[in-house]
């Protein structure tokens, strides 16, 4: 079942007398349970693609499903709680609010989603725990105090504190060192075992690798759509 | 969005920047000072001429010399000499009148001893006594017989006694007006200043020994007349009219050389002016009120362009444009609330402060304090609502690209 679903979708952005066609006639879907790579050279389209399956941008033409709701018809506050539910987004500079401890940033899509503030500090905490922090040592630390690494995975926490049917993730390593980059992989790798549905934006080959699905994208087309096999971890090779 | 979450989120805005938020809150403070004090002073000022007015008494008519426009105020130029001894005799035939007394007055040097100073001087007769209901300290009020038989007497007002005696009983001491040797035979009671003119820095003589060794002449500065009662004070007014205008020879046609005026028509014409000098106040004030706002507006954007990758977070999370909305301008009316609060408190400490300078007290009045406190919180609101609009419509991705 179609988690996502993107029909005919093309994105142009006027700069000027110029336009720049970001994505053309793109048709991709996305089913629940999946984790999806996108990957293609630098601007080719694919933190466009991103915004447009997030609701975070309409599209020029075509047609956004979210968990089979066509976006371009809805109003901004079913888009606003579309984002809140259906969908948890990751940065790749991870967008804290400064100030504000990780506890609380985790809880916000729950503030917005109207939970009063104990049961939605409680839920952050939870989410805070399975991403692998603990939210009794560091909940109450604010961004400025954790490591990049640290910070990311209150990121996804908080991306996945709402439950979504998918998290879109843009470059979630591009700001981490190898060795982090391995740990925040790992996580999204065991997030989507337990079922969380997740597509992951990257240029990075050895990134896209912990992906089953790798969906290239040149110049706004989509150039290749394969399934990867895992043979031995993540060193596997990609298969046609 | 829960309101404790609104709230929160506002005040984590505000505290994002301190010192930019105090300058803020300045603006709306001084704006919401200046309402409070202001319109205090304002009130003040009517409050002390509407009590000398009063202090006039209700039955008391006061006689200018001089053409009245419409509202009853003298222009009182180029007809100075149009009262003379010769109306008051003509007035006290007057069945309507109670009591008439001429006036004179005239600043003088007056000596005691070594203190030598400068103060209004007044010739009058005793019926001033009952007329404007002077009271005494000490002493007594000169007697009809000094009046009418160059009395060298004088009644003395309790600051000018205190200038000239300091804590000595004035009664029975010997003062030099104009190099006259007055005997002080009486000391009034203090009237109490009220803003800048003071009622009991005047010495009192008989008129006819004034005219006679001190000015020369028979004019007279001020006729006071009382009517039997308040009630007959029309017919008292028509009856001096009539007198007046048959003494002085004026044909039908003619205008008055005089003005008869009382505390009714000053105080109407006092409104006037009371009300005249409230809107210039609250005017200044309102002004200032709009700058503070215009100040609010300002910071609002700079925050608003300032934080636009915050808004795109918040709505990538679920904001509605509702909630971005609310958030903003509920910085902005916090601004105007707090900013109004304090301004409130400044602006009674500063009438307190005005008040003590002037001498006078000025009233802080409860409606200013509600207007001003909820037109503060009003401009937060609408100052604030073009940025929070702004915010609120910023498209969610483009918000996130900003840098
Ligand atoms: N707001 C915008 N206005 C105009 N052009 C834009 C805008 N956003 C993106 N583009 C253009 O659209 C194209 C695709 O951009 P996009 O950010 O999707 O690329 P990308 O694949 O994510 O690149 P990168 O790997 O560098 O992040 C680029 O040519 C870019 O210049
Ligand atoms: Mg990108």
């Amino acid at each position: 079942m179609a988690v996502l679903r993107l029909e005919h979708v093309s994105k142009r952005y006027g700069v000027g007398d110029q336009t720049v066609q970001a994505v053309r006639d793109v048709t991709l879907s996305i089913d629940a349970g999946e984790f999806v790579a996108i990957v293609g050279p630098s601007g080719s389209g694919k933190s466009t693609l991103m915004h447009l399956m997030g609701l975070l941008d309409v599209p020029s033409t075509g047609h956004v499903l979210v968990d089979n709701v066509e976006a371009s018809l809805l109003r901004d506050r079913d888009l606003a709680r579309l984002r809140n539910e259906k969908i948890g987004f990751v940065f790749q500079n991870f967008n804290l609010l400064p100030r504000t401890s990780a506890v609380e940033n985790v809880a916000l899509p729950l503030f917005y989603a109207g939970y009063r503030t104990q049961p939605a500090l409680a839920k952050a905490r939870e989410a805070l725990a399975r991403v692998g922090i603990d939210p009794h040592l560091r909940g109450h630390h604010h961004p400025n105090q954790l490591s990049g690494g640290q910070q990311q995975r209150v990121a996804i926490a908080r991306a996945i504190v709402n439950e979504p049917r998918v998290v879109l993730a843009d470059e979630p390593t591009g700001n981490l060192d190898s060795q982090t980059t391995d740990d925040i992989l790992d996580l999204f790798t065991s997030l989507n075992r337990e079922g969380t549905t997740i597509v992951l934006v990257t240029h990075e080959e050895y990134v896209a690798r912990h992906a089953r699905r790798i969906v290239s994208v040149r110049d706004g087309l989509i150039a290749s759509d394969e399934a990867v096999v895992h043979s031995a971890g993540p060193q596997a090779g990609v298969e046609a | 969005m829960r309101l404790n979450r609104i709230l929160r989120t506002a005040f984590l805005g505000l505290g994002h920047n301190p010192l930019r938020t105090a300058l803020t809150l300045l603006g709306i403070i001084i704006g919401v000072a200046a309402v409070v004090a202001l319109l205090g002073v304002g009130q003040a000022a009517t409050a002390s001429v509407t009590s000398q007015i009063q202090g006039l008494g209700t039955n008391v008519l006061v006689i200018s010399p001089g053409q009245s426009t419409e509202n009853g105020i003298s222009q009182g130029l180029g007809s100075s000499a149009s009262l003379t001894d010769s109306d008051v005799k003509a007035l006290q035939k007057d069945s309507a009148l109670a009591a008439v007394a001429g006036d004179v007055t005239t600043r003088a040097q007056v000596v005691y001893g070594s203190v030598n100073y400068q103060t209004q001087v007044e010739g009058t007769t005793p019926d001033i006594q009952t007329i404007r209901n002077l009271s005494l300290a000490a002493g007594r009020f000169f007697n009809t017989v000094e009046a009418n038989h160059d009395g060298y007497v004088a009644v003395i007002g309790s600051t000018a006694a205190e200038n000239l005696f300091g804590a000595q009983s004035p009664v029975g001491k010997t003062i030099w007006i104009d190099g006259l040797a007055f005997e002080v035979v009486g000391e009034l009671a203090s009237e109490g200043s009220s803003g800048a003119t003071n009622n009991d820095d005047r010495i009192l003589i008989p008129l006819q020994t004034m005219q006679a060794h001190l000015l020369g002449g028979d004019s007279l500065t001020t006729i006071y007349a009382s009517a039997r009662d308040s009630q007959s004070m029309t017919q008292a007014q028509l009856q001096v009219e009539a007198t007046l205008r048959q003494a002085h020879g004026l044909r039908f046609g003619e205008s008055d050389d005089f003005t008869v005026t009382n505390q009714a028509t000053l105080l109407s014409a006092l409104s006037n002016v009371s009300h005249t000098l409230q809107v210039f106040l609250g005017g200044i004030a309102g002004i200032s009120l709009l700058v503070g706002g215009i100040g609010i507006m300002n910071i609002m954007l700079v925050t608003v362009s300032e934080r636009t990758r915050e808004i795109g977070l918040r709505k990538s999370l679920g904001a509605t444009q509702g909630s971005i909305l609310g958030q903003f301008l509920t910085e902005s009316a916090v601004v105007g609330l707090l900013g109004g609060c304090i301004g409130i408190v400044v602006g009674i400490v500063g009438a307190q402060g005005i008040g003590r300078f002037l001498q006078t007290s000025v009233p802080v009045n409860p409606s200013s304090i509600w207007i001003s406190f909820v037109v503060a919180v009003a401009v937060g609101l609408v100052f604030g609502v073009y940025p929070a609009l702004r915010a609120a419509r910023m498209s969610p991705m483009n918000a996130l690209r900003y840098e």
